[in-house]
């Protein structure tokens, strides 16, 4: 049963994740055709300083990138089933209902990471053959919270999209906004390194953002 | 299905709680908060005595330890050090101050300022430095096309091509397992800029906390094991070079005490500290022919130690500043919010859990609201109720919002 529902998932979905693939490799182009010409036209010493001591991010444009795909897959994902109340039917299978719910959310998470993986491990590889991994290293600890925020999108947009009434849409809505906004903040390079294990088990939690607004769908709360 | 939904509201309830205590706050510090003006703290070598400005109205005010306001002009003729620029451009600048001939280079050279922030000290910094070479045959230092480590052992790394340069790394690595230095390096301080008269390298701190002076020297390794007291951990180090070549360095110390490294075959020398505290106050060194000046400035204090140049105490001021929360909107904020969370801090460049926590006059208000709450919540659901009743408790008026906007589903 779950086998034919991520088939289900995974219709729905195709052509936004492949979307999101274009647009991540644009990015990378974008980056990396940059670093270069930034390197070309001044010095290698001289981007290394501004690097270090300038907290200068040549991977900066990736920033909303998680974010926008985030919004995409749980787009995809869920605006099909609420439009014409196709989500009823889902939660009437011979399933338990919050176990659909959650598979339903961990399909979006999965295709999410493995949208992500394949972006950071380029990343991670262009800036280890033009860095050292001194450099590397913090730029990872720098993008780790921008991918969260990816999937914070996911989980908000899911739970917002699922809930029946709109009050209560603005509700978590500006509950969300405010949370991702504290995982974009602008610091310096490395900056997250103190938190950055919290707000990993923490982004993992909201995995079950939804569930209320689920439930709420199911009763049609007005 | 009604257990996950619980816990999702929990989750929920307890996201706002949090997003909340970082807006709320701020919001109300940016309706309510004033700017209290620090002032800046001189001591006049004309007087002998401490001067002041500070923000005040549309101009600075300038005034004494007794109130007596000054002008800007007379300020200036009581501070000639500070301000000998303006003071030969109006042709005031006096020949000689205490018996001492005031020659300008003299003055220009002997005049020292430098203030080191809590968000220089506490910041990820990336370990990778360019090692600048200090006698390069030329008028002007040039930045070498490699940056160090010093992890495992010392590497030089070419910038163009992100190799390991052998030769040059095994040179250095050597001369410092020769000077006995425990890798990894804990913290490398050093002033990497072409744009000073001369270059004196890095001040390492080595992994057992012993402290190494390396240059570059013709290309060739100086490495100097600096002798610090027993049992003291440096936190930071601030190196500038100064054509004045009275100290290297100056150092503070994990407990909050502050040494300079002299010229003086390295000599340390401890100065004045007390009452400084590395995490919240700027520490701001001013000195000139006479006196050296050590100031701690944060926005509840200012303390300035003035000594002579061998760091013999002279005088002392302090000062405790209003805040805001010494008026009502502190009081205030205090009774309304249990605390204040943020990510983010002004003198901190980490991102962490900052908080302010809130005496317990908070209670006051978050039982009110509990009774409120209690009062007129319609559905009657006890053990909900009780949750959510003790959540207002804890959390005030962070918590009645969050349970009031994500209702409990029966």
């Amino acid at each position: 049963m779950y086998k034919a529902l991520a088939y289900k998932e995974w219709i729905k979905i195709r052509w936004w994740a492949v979307g999101s693939l274009i647009l991540e490799l644009l990015l990378l182009i974008y980056i990396f055709t940059n670093l270069r010409a930034v390197i070309e036209y001044n010095s290698a010493e001289m981007i290394w300083s501004s690097i270090v001591y300038k907290s200068y991010m040549f991977f900066q444009s990736l920033k909303y990138v998680p974010f926008v795909v985030g919004i995409f897959i749980s787009v995809a994902q869920y605006l099909p089933e609420v439009l014409d109340m196709k989500l009823k039917l889902t939660l009437h299978l011979p399933l338990e209902e919050n176990r659909v719910l959650l598979f339903l959310n961990l399909f979006g998470t999965t295709t999410l990471l493995l949208l992500f993986i394949p972006l950071v491990a380029v990343l991670v590889i262009g800036s280890s053959i033009v860095f050292p991994s001194e450099i590397t290293y913090a730029m990872i600890i720098s993008i780790i919270p921008w991918f969260l925020s990816g999937f914070l999108s996911y989980f908000f947009v899911s739970a917002i999209m699922i809930e029946p009434t709109w009050s209560r849409r603005l509700v978590i809505a500006i509950i969300g906004y405010f949370l991702i906004n504290e995982f974009l903040v602008d610091v310096i390079l490395g900056g997250f390194i103190k938190i950055i294990v919290v707000l990993i088990v923490f982004t993992l939690l909201y995995n079950y953002a939804h569930m209320l607004s689920g439930l709420r769908f199911k009763r049609g709360s007005k | 299905m009604i257990f996950s939904a619980k816990l999702s509201r929990y989750l929920l309830v307890i996201t706002a709680i949090i997003v909340v205590s970082i807006i709320l706050p701020s919001f109300y510090s940016m309706l309510f908060y004033n700017s209290y003006p620090v002032p800046r703290v001189y001591f006049s070598p004309v007087s002998k005595d401490f001067l002041f400005n500070k923000a005040g109205g549309k101009d600075l005010l300038r005034y004494d330890r007794e109130g007596k306001m000054y002008t800007r002009e007379e300020f200036e003729r009581l501070t000639p050090f500070f301000n000998y620029r303006q003071l030969l451009y109006r042709e005031e600048m006096p020949d000689s101050l205490n018996g001492v001939a005031l020659d300008i280079q003299d003055v220009k050279l002997n005049n020292v300022f430098y203030a080191i922030k809590p968000y220089d000290i506490f910041r990820y910094t990336i370990m990778l430095n360019p090692l600048i070479e200090s006698a390069p045959g030329r008028p002007d230092l040039q930045m070498p096309h490699e940056f160090f480590r010093i992890a495992e052992k010392m590497e030089f790394i070419n910038c163009s091509t992100n190799e390991v340069e052998a030769e040059l790394s095994n040179l250095f690595n050597n001369a410092l397992i020769e000077n006995g230095f425990a890798f990894p390096a804990k913290n490398v301080f050093g002033n990497p800029s072409t744009r000073k008269p001369f270059d004196e390298g890095y001040l390492v701190v080595d992994n057992s906390d012993k402290l190494f002076h390396i240059k570059r020297i013709k290309n060739k390794p100086f490495i100097r094991k600096v002798e610090i007291p027993e049992g003291i951990k440096i936190d930071y180090i601030h190196l500038r070079e100064s054509n004045l070549k009275e100290q290297y360095a100056l150092f503070i110390t994990d407990d909050n005490k502050i040494f300079i490294i002299s010229y003086d075959n390295y000599r340390i020398i401890e100065i004045p500290s007390e009452g400084y505290d590395r995490k919240e106050m700027q520490l701001v060194i001013k000195g000139n022919m006479f006196y050296r000046e050590i100031g701690f400035v944060s926005n509840k204090i200012v303390k300035t130690i003035v000594t002579d140049r061998n760091y013999k105490v002279i005088d002392t001021y302090e000062e405790t500043l209003k805040t805001n929360e010494d008026y009502l909107v502190g009081d205030v904020s205090n009774y309304l919010f249990p605390f204040k969370l943020s990510l983010t801090s002004s003198d901190n460049l980490y991102v962490d859990f900052y908080s302010e926590i809130s005496d317990l006059r908070f209670l006051i208000v978050s039982s009110l609201l509990a009774v409120f709450y209690l009062v007129f919540s319609r559905k009657r659901d006890n053990k909900f109720q009780l949750i959510d009743t003790i959540i207002i408790l804890v959390t005030g008026i962070y918590g009645l919002i969050a349970v009031v906007l994500i209702k409990h589903e029966s």
